[in-house]
């Protein structure tokens, strides 16, 4: 059985290596039901503890963390593909909150469910923990980015992490690829003001690197983007090979 | 909510806001043009040579309303030959 709405995680995971059929089967009989969230809404909260992780099947999401100004820090952002709390299998209480940035769609997976497929299939076990290991490759990445790169650099470092990652899951069309984000939210994300982000972004498009028109950025200078944001692709572990 | 507009610049890297954003009030978009003036001048000291960062807010009819100067100054004291 194959079930259509694991097709992105299946890229994602097959990408890296090869999943078989019997591994597929497993994940396709774990998932359980689709579930819809509007943009701006909460999918999890901090002091969750819930009893089933959310594959992202459309739209995007945040992690994010609150401050007691009631400042926002988004730590990640998720797209089709990703599983947005696979760490709350596992993780007693969340530690952080989970938001729909557009509509969204998720697939829910029990953990029930996910501790049966663990017992059973130990090299799709290696893969799921793969998935949470590059979530926390991508979180040193931000954080490096955010520590010691200029605004302009961490932009397009983030704008070149978002570009494969789509392209991994077949969400990217040429050199284009779905952003459909505010600047507010961007802003959040970067640890800057709205202010300097918009004049960040409209700095890379005058270096004629990317244009953005708020759901849509399209990369017209990948080579230059990269060597703009120090932009080195290990961390997302694009390499097949067994696991 | 009211329209504010930031154009700012740089040493000599000027940008216009033609987008501008939406803010509650004139106080609101002072601190997020402080915040921004702030991360700028850090931004510019850390990784080129500290310059002068400078932002005009104006209102959705052109005026006006506030400039903003940031600028990292480094007094070296005298130093006496012993």
């Amino acid at each position: 059985m194959d079930d259509h709405r694991l097709f992105h995680l299946f890229r994602r995971l097959d990408i890296r290596d090869t999943l078989s059929a019997d591994e597929k089967q497993a994940l396709a009989e774990a998932a359980g039901n689709t579930v819809q969230y509007s943009a701006g809404s909460d999918m999890s909260s901090e002091g969750d503890s819930p009893d089933r992780s959310q594959l992202l099947i459309g739209g995007m999401a945040a992690r994010y963390n609150r401050v007691e100004s009631g400042d926002r820090q988004i730590t990640a952002f998720h797209i089709a593909g990703d599983f947005v709390d696979l760490h709350g299998f596992l993780l007693a209480r969340l530690d952080h909150g989970v938001s729909a940035v557009t509509d969204v769609t998720v697939v829910e997976f029990p953990h029930v469910n996910l501790t049966a497929v663990t017992e059973r299939f130990p090299h799709l076990t290696r893969l799921l923990w793969l998935s949470t290991l590059l979530d926390g490759a991508i979180h040193r990445q931000w954080l490096v980015a955010m520590g010691r790169l200029s605004a302009l650099s961490h932009m397009a470092h983030l704008f070149c992490e978002h570009y494969l990652r789509a392209d991994t899951v077949a969400l990217a069309a040429g050199m284009s690829f779905p952003f459909n984000i505010t600047q507010e939210q961007l802003a959040d994300a970067l640890g800057l003001s709205t202010v300097h982000v918009n004049r960040t972004i409209q700095e890379l498009r005058r270096l004629g690197l990317i244009s953005w028109d708020g759901r849509t950025v399209t990369i017209h200078d990948w080579e230059r983007l990269q060597q703009v944001g120090q932009f080195d692709p290990t961390f997302l572990d694009l390499t097949r090979s067994p696991r | 909510m009211p329209h504010f507009y930031f154009d700012s610049m740089v040493g000599d890297e000027a940008f216009t806001d033609d987008v501008g954003s939406e803010m509650a009030d004139e106080a609101t978009a002072q601190r997020e043009a402080e915040k921004a003036l702030g991360e700028m001048t850090a931004d510019d000291f850390a990784h080129g040579q500290p310059r002068i960062a400078q932002i005009w807010i104006r209102d959705d009819r052109g005026r006006l309303l506030l400039h903003l100067v940031s600028s990292l100054v480094v007094y070296r004291a005298p130093r006496t030959n012993d």
